[in-house]
């Protein structure tokens, strides 16, 4: 076998696995209950739920993220390289601990204090947010950098000596030229934060029509044994994953031609 | 008039030291150097992106040191242009127009008149993606001009273009340059770029510049080997001076065992008898003579073989090695036609013939 034909067939294994996994996941279904699945009022609320936490807990890393990642990539201070090595906790320290660090932090002066002055977290809508962005927003802040990095400072640079003030020179050239690099960022972010089950499991609890996200509910789906339900929740995150894929491979081309 | 007076700078390891550098309004200066001199370093500490160490920088007799890069009035246009993908060539040229006062009729004729004279106006509506580079030039310069900048300043500005293309490009900025009467500053590691655009020129090494001075002057009489042989001379031997007078220093090339009378030239350092120093002369200024052909007096002959013969177009390059001391090699220019009277070929051997008026001595 050569090499050409090694790694093709490497390929399509990889893809056979996966597709056998899905495949394995419709067969599962009875086909005369999946619109009452899909319609009752606790995956409507499962699905919402997600949509809403993801969306605004993608909205806060990306605010974060992009003066985050510019100062990154563009910027010389104090403490970057700690910062910049920070970043990399939530790669690799698992969700589950990730949720425990927190619930430990509100048990302490000032998480109490914290929650004083913000209201709970614990068991709460803004529990499931926070859980996703802190997951994700360092993953957010690095992928934008990486955005950042490919673009030349000297666009600013040469924008500054037409005239323009700092936040001119990068509102009108960087961010701009940079749009499709957050735009995916944003896009993965939001996929990786339907998708978290950890942290939120820790600090919202898996509590049925309260705290009940998308992998949530395919928890407690599993622990009750209802198999279908559980397919047609995974089938739900799969095809929004995918959507996300799909969007950032063929809607997203900036084509200045 | 744009000065720099004993300019600091740090980055790193690297360092720029005590630069002093003014350029007058209207004029173009070259700052000439070799790759990793400093001299896009000392660019972004002209633009304001690089903070100093000491030193001054002044426009018209008033420090812009502190100033922030924007409100400096320097158009910078870097060696691989940066139009703004974003936007089309319309608007890479009406962009710095939006943060500065220049509305009105007035800058509308000048961006016509500049239009016309880089021959762009066809571009407009063009994104920058799809430009050649000559034509991304035409257009930066463009850009950089319509903000009436105090100071234009190019670094490396024909690297990203085509070798054909050089030429009409440079003519064209030369033009441009004398039409606008713009105050510019150019950086480049070409030295034949630093004569055709430099009124004057300064070479930097290391973070340093070692010689400033109007072409004419940087041509001649370098002051060191080291700027003599940056700027193109290719023949550069020791020698000792023996006798000095105000007029003449009679050198001994010893590795020749040969003395030499050479002319002092009026800018040149007064040299000591028993002093170590260079001489160097031109590849375009070193002769090749038929052996046995009658010399012209004051002349000095040398035999030499052609050891290598690289032909190239109207112009060739013959590297000849003296035959009494085969380490001391000479790079000669030779005109197609002389190359040919003289069948010039590899092996073959020569007569160089050096005019002492044409020599220069240069410290040690």
């Amino acid at each position: 076998m050569n090499l050409k034909s090694f790694s093709v067939a490497s390929a399509f294994l990889v893809l056979a696995i996966y597709l056998a996994l899905l495949v394995g996941l419709i067969a599962s279904l009875d086909p005369t209950r999946i619109l009452k699945i899909i319609s009752s009022e606790r995956l409507v609320f499962s699905t919402i739920l997600s949509l809403k936490a993801a969306i605004l807990a993608t909205f806060i890393a990306m605010v974060l993220a992009v003066p985050a990642g510019y100062a990154l990539s563009r910027l010389e201070f104090r403490g970057k390289a700690i910062v910049d090595t920070l970043l990399e906790v939530p790669l690799i320290i698992t969700p589950v601990a990730f949720g425990a660090m927190l619930l430990i932090f509100f048990n302490t002066r000032a998480g109490i204090l914290l929650q004083t002055g913000l209201g709970s977290f614990v068991f709460e809508f803004s529990g499931i947010v926070l859980a996703q962005f802190l997951t994700t927003a360092g993953l957010t802040v690095r992928m934008v950098k990486g955005t950042f990095d490919g673009i030349p400072a000297r666009f600013e640079a040469v924008a500054c000596s037409l005239g323009a003030t700092p936040l001119q020179a990068f509102t009108t050239t960087t961010l701009p030229m940079a749009a499709r690099g957050i735009i995916a960022a944003a896009c993965i972010s939001f996929a990786k934060c339907l998708g978290e089950f950890g942290a939120t499991a820790m600090i919202a609890g898996a509590m049925p029509m309260k705290s009940e996200t998308l992998p949530i509910s395919i928890f407690i789906r599993l622990g009750s044994a209802d198999i279908e339900g559980m397919a047609i929740l995974i089938l739900i995150l799969l095809a929004v994953g995918i959507s996300v894929i799909l969007i950032l491979k063929f809607n997203l081309k900036q084509n200045y031609d | 008039m744009i000065e720099l007076r004993k300019i600091s700078a740090q980055a790193g390891a690297f360092s720029l030291r005590n630069v002093d550098l003014k350029i007058d309004s209207g004029q173009c200066h070259v700052i000439v150097g070799p790759t990793g001199a400093g001299k896009t370093f000392l660019i972004e500490t002209l633009l304001g992106l690089r903070n100093i160490t000491s030193g001054q920088v002044l426009a018209n007799e008033s420090d812009i040191s502190t100033l922030a890069p924007h409100k400096r009035k320097i158009a910078y246009v870097p060696q691989d242009n940066c139009l703004f993908p974003n936007m089309t060539v319309a608007q890479n040229i009406g962009y710095g127009l939006q943060f500065c006062m220049n509305g009105g009729k007035e800058t509308q004729e000048l961006i016509e008149h500049l239009a016309g004279f880089l021959k762009i106006r066809h571009l407009f509506d063009r994104w920058p993606g799809n430009l050649s580079g000559g034509e991304k030039q035409r257009v930066a310069l463009a850009r950089a001009l319509v903000t009436r900048p105090s100071l234009l300043a190019l670094d490396e500005p024909f690297s990203a273009i085509d070798q054909t293309m050089r030429e009409d490009i440079r003519r064209l900025l030369k033009e441009l340059l004398e039409e606008f009467k713009t105050t510019t500053l150019i950086v480049t590691h070409d030295h034949d770029e630093a004569f055709f655009f430099g009124d004057q020129l300064s070479i930097m090494i290391n973070g340093e510049i070692i010689q400033t001075g109007p072409r004419e002057q940087m041509y001649y009489y370098p002051k060191t080997a080291q700027a003599a042989e940056f700027l193109g001379m290719k023949n550069i031997f020791r020698a000792r001076a023996i006798e000095v007078d105000p007029d003449h220093v009679v050198i001994d090339w010893y590795d020749m065992q040969t003395k030499m009378t050479i002319p002092c030239h009026c800018s040149q350092k007064r040299f000591k008898p028993g002093q170590d120093l260079f001489f160097g002369i031109r590849s375009e200024l070193v002769f090749v003579i038929r052996p046995g052909f009658e010399n012209k007096p004051g002349f000095y002959l040398f035999d030499a073989n052609v050891k290598k013969f690289y032909r190239r177009g109207r112009n060739h390059t013959l590297i000849a090695e003296i035959i009494s001391n085969k380490k001391l090699i000479f790079e000669i220019d030779i005109h197609d036609v002389a190359a040919k009277k003289l069948e010039i070929c590899e092996g073959k051997k020569i007569t160089i013939s050096l005019e002492p008026r044409r020599v220069f001595l240069y410290s040690a």
